[in-house]
């Protein structure tokens, strides 16, 4: 188990790396030089460009350059946009906590209502089963964005439940405001995780075990329980794991969507305003966020299958 | 027979496939006595395996079934689903051919022992385990106590069956069914198992429904043997008795293609291929590869009749049996 | 055969009586995936023929007739510039479709020389692009076009490109899985054996057998790639205006929503959902087919 950890630490500590050399190799792979390109048009003191300069190690060769600018990132030195004035790590501080809540908000309602319908469909009535399953391909192929257009449409327009715009103080406004870019963010994921569920449940109450366990006489809800749903959590709980580092990506959709001052929306106006220090910083933490999400899900897959966890070793 | 402990009678089953109503088994008559070993054989399609499921009423949704099905004095197809769990939880149980799909992965053996013990009977954890422990002594697993926390994938597939041997035993049981208990072992850890069953049958005065391909391996541990072909029994009689005078072609085809140390002749080899039921033709199922079939064969499906002291579904029996002296003759003994 | 009686039109005539047959065929057999293709028919048809069946040039600015509903005279209503919004879906399809085909086109064309290069070659290439791949898969297709837009600058070269290089890895991996069970089959060592080489033996035996599973794969990525360019395209990065993309039109119609004039981003985000769910609807039941065919 532990050289299991281990591998996969030592997996994500490679993808870290790779991913801060694409964002760190950007700089010179764009047109113009790093200097210029990270400057842009803006008009730069003497000061401003030995500052660049030394943030990005421009003065040494690209090897050491590298090297020596992530050292610096893994202490905590972001950088400065030249932009805004400030430095990245000020400019984020503020949005992180709200692009959390949009994506914590979002999983929850992957994992209460994606496995939850998917697991009802399956272990109840059959007569559903074909036009739930029409509803759900459906689901899945809308993107987060339509389904944002369409939530401010219903429920912003019509029936007025929810705020479209904006977000509310304290952790209730936030809720109520945040409610609806979640849903946008997550309903697509959900129709997705119901029908793996649905399928996952289903393949496990044919299962041969199952049978067994229905042979000796085990009553039923016990059988769903201890067999079905405990089997069939380990590929879904997986799955879910995943869609759930899917919305790092989704997250900026949204809040673009809704207006919301988040990480996503930082970025997207980053690059518009062509502020490429946040650009690079938040790419590197939002692939971060995902490289270490990805790690838990396969930890958790080892920890709940026995069969990973403990090497095969028939004696 | 006095008070048998199942008896099985005109057992008739049918399973909806893709729709339709798929004909598996015809008029199957069956009774076995308490502590008797009885051994089921055919091929594939036979319907041998669908005959033990009816008893304990495991089958796909949609099956129909007829007849009547008595074990214990007790008839189970009318049963309620509660008293069906009952019985399948003491009176009769079952071990499967594959016992790494059998049992569940991500769960403990020891879990996987005492689950029935504990969720239907009412035992408390401590005293199933002491009972579970004593079992798997006697079913030859050494350390059991170690076993109990150790999951299905670290145990070879010959442990792993005396787990599921043990764990039908743990329920005390009156009939024990062994559907291809061996046939995914290799040949020396199936020379284990059985004399395992064997021991265990003796012992413990158990009734056991043998399913089985392998007519020798019927011979070997069982009391009498059926013989079953496309959803029907053909031939039931001693065991001894039925490898030295089978009384139906299907049986002489069987016992005749297994190769001999002793005489290297050609292999002899059945024409063409079983049948399941759906697939038979009017009459009696075996005409197409019979040698000594006659017009009366194709009229009706032939039902197993006492012939000596066993039966036979064979209208040519009288023939069967003069080839069969012969065959006899030439083997040296 | 040099000749065809019946003249010229005789070969048209008999592919389209091979395609009536093969389109029964499928209809009896799985009436949805006949819909789902028939739909994915008229979309590209719809956005291919744009230039005759826009009844407006899609930049077409009318001051006098903004947001206007749905009517007689602009079937999809207008926008904030008086632009015919059918004629702009129309048009609008052109950047997604062309976008989307390129991405699978070079991710699938990647993936699969990859892939089946490693797995001819096996040992230490294989698990060096093994690797290779499981960094691919680690990286946000959406996150890394992003990147790529903030350094090359919007339009639609930068996200194509690096959402090409996003997908490859799945691709990859499917051929990779497929390639691996061909490669261990005993035809391969006969053919081996009797002297073929290896370039030989991928092109002729092992690819066509890889193709159908790459294909499904390829046409399910179609949507996803579909649905990543449109969300580009709505954040700005995308296609830039006044051009039309749907994506950009959802974008831009979001501001008359509240104001009641929802045409634009409404009938843009149908275009792109209908899409979606006719390629994916394809490419799931060919691979339901391919599926049941294998078993």
């Amino acid at each position: 188990m532990a050289l299991f950890i281990g591998k996969r630490l030592v997996g994500m500590l490679v993808t870290l790396l790779v991913a801060s050399f694409l964002v760190y190799g950007a700089l010179y792979v764009a047109p113009g030089s790093p200097l210029a390109f990270i400057l842009g048009h803006r008009g730069a003191t003497a000061a401003t460009i030995a500052a660049v300069k030394a943030q990005y190690h421009l003065n040494d060769s690209f090897p050491v350059a590298y090297w020596r600018w992530l050292l610096g990132v893994v202490q905590g030195n972001f950088g400065q946009s030249y932009v805004q004035n400030e430095s990245v790590v000020d400019v984020l501080k503020p949005r992180v906590v709200t692009s959390l809540f949009v994506v914590s908000y979002a999983s929850l309602l992957i994992f209460v209502f994606g496995i939850g319908s998917g697991a009802l469909a399956s272990l109840g009535p059959k007569r559903l089963r074909p036009a739930v399953l029409v509803v759900v391909t459906v689901a899945m192929a809308v993107p987060a964005f339509v389904w944002a257009v369409v939530l401010i449409i219903v429920f912003g327009l019509d029936l007025g439940w929810f705020p479209t715009l904006g977000q509310g103080s304290g952790f209730f406004g936030d809720l109520y405001h945040l409610s609806l870019p979640a849903f946008a963010l997550a309903l697509s994921a959900v129709a997705f995780m119901s029908r793996v569920t649905a399928a996952a449940v289903d393949h496990e109450l044919k299962s041969e075990h199952v049978e067994t366990a229905r042979a000796r006489g085990i009553p039923e809800r016990l059988v769903v329980r201890k067999h079905v749903l405990r089997n069939a959590w380990i590929p879904v709980s997986t799955v879910a794991g995943l869609s759930v580092a899917s919305l790092i990506a989704g997250d900026a959709i949204v809040e673009v969507a809704f207006g919301l001052n988040g990480v996503g929306s930082l970025l997207v106006q980053s690059v518009e305003a062509k502020d490429f220090p946040v650009v690079q910083m938040i790419v590197l933490l939002l692939a971060g966020v995902f490289v270490v999400v990805n790690m838990i899900v396969d930890v958790g897959y080892a920890l709940a299958d026995p069969r990973v966890r403990i090497g095969a070793s028939p004696q | 027979m006095s008070d048998p402990l199942l008896a099985i009678r005109d057992l008739s089953l049918g399973l909806r496939v893709d729709g339709a109503m798929r004909p598996i088994l015809e008029n199957v008559n069956l009774t076995m006595s308490r502590g008797e070993a009885f051994g089921l054989v055919g091929e594939s399609g036979s319907g041998k395996s669908m005959t033990v499921r009816c008893i304990t009423r495991l089958l796909p949704p949609g099956a129909a079934v007829g007849g009547e099905i008595v074990l214990n004095g007790r008839s189970i197809l009318p049963m309620s689903r509660r008293e069906l769990r009952q019985v399948r939880a003491q009176s009769v149980q079952m071990i499967f051919q594959d016992p790494r799909a059998h049992i569940n992965p991500v769960r403990t053996v020891g879990d996987f022992l005492t689950e029935a013990l504990r969720s239907v009977q009412g035992f408390n954890a401590k005293v199933a385990e002491k009972r579970v422990i004593e079992i798997l002594e006697s079913v030859w697993i050494s350390d059991p106590k170690r076993r109990l926390k150790q999951y299905p994938h670290e145990l070879s597939g010959g442990l792993l069956q005396r787990v599921m041997i043990a764990s039908a035993l743990a329920a005390e049981p009156e009939l024990l069914i062994a559907d291809e208990a061996t046939t995914s072992l290799d040949v020396t850890t199936q020379a284990e198992v059985v004399a395992l069953l064997d021991e265990l049958r003796r012992e413990r005065k158990l009734g056991l429904l043998f399913i089985t391909h392998d007519l020798e391996l019927a011979a070997a541990i069982c009391d009498r043997t059926g013989v079953m072909y496309a959803g029907s029994l053909v031939e039931v009689q001693r065991s001894a008795t039925l490898h030295e005078r089978p009384l139906h072609p299907y049986t002489l085809a069987l016992l005749a293609a297994r190769p001999s140390l002793a005489q290297r002749a050609r292999l002899m080899t059945v024409a063409g291929s079983p049948v399941s039921l759906a697939e038979a033709p009017p009459g009696c199922p075996f005409v197409p590869r019979c040698a000594y079939q006659q017009p009366e064969c194709h009229a009706a499906r032939p039902r197993p009749r006492p012939f000596g002291e066993g039966e036979t579904a064979c209208l040519r029996v009288g023939d069967v049996l003069s080839t069969s002296r012969t065959l006899q003759d030439e083997v040296p003994s | 055969m040099s000749e065809y009686a019946g003249g010229t039109w005789a070969p048209v005539g008999l592919y389209a009586g091979t395609l009536g047959r093969v389109a029964r065929r499928l209809a009896r057999h799985d009436p949805i995936l006949m819909i789902a293709a028939l739909v994915l028919v008229l979309v590209v048809l719809g956005v291919v023929l744009a230039p005759l069946l826009a009844p407006y040039h899609p930049n077409q600015i009318d001051l006098t007739a903004t947001y206007q509903g749905p009517s007689t005279m602009h079937l999809f209503g207008t926008d904030a510039l008086g632009r015919d919004i059918f004629s702009r879906v129309l048009y609008g399809g052109r950047a997604p479709l062309l976008g989307s085909a390129l991405i699978v086109l070079i991710a699938t064309g990647s993936g699969v020389v990859l892939a089946t290069t490693a797995v001819w070659l096996g040992g230490g290439i294989d698990s060096f692009l093994s690797r290779a791949f499981d960094i691919g898969f680690a990286f946000p297709g959406l996150l890394l076009a992003i990147l790529a837009v903030g350094v090359f600058g919007t339009g639609l070269v930068a996200p194509v490109c690096a959402l090409a290089v996003a997908y490859t890895p799945y691709i990859a991996r499917t051929t990779r899985s497929v390639a691996l069970r061909e490669r261990t089959k005993p035809y391969v060592e006969a053919c081996s054996v009797q002297g073929l080489s290896g370039l030989a033996i991928c092109l002729r035996h092992i690819l066509p057998n890889v193709f159908p599973f790459v294909m499904v794969q390829a046409t399910v990525s179609f949507g996803y790639a579909m649905i990543d360019l449109a969300s580009l395209s709505f954040l700005g990065l995308g296609v830039q205006p006044p051009g039309s993309d749907w994506g950009l039109m959802v974008s831009e119609g979001q501001p008359a929503i509240l104001a009641h004039h929802p045409e634009e981003s409404l009938f843009a985000g149908l275009a792109i959902v209908l899409t979606v769910i006719a390629v994916v609807m394809v490419g799931e039941r060919r691979g339901a087919l391919l599926a049941s065919e294998a078993r």
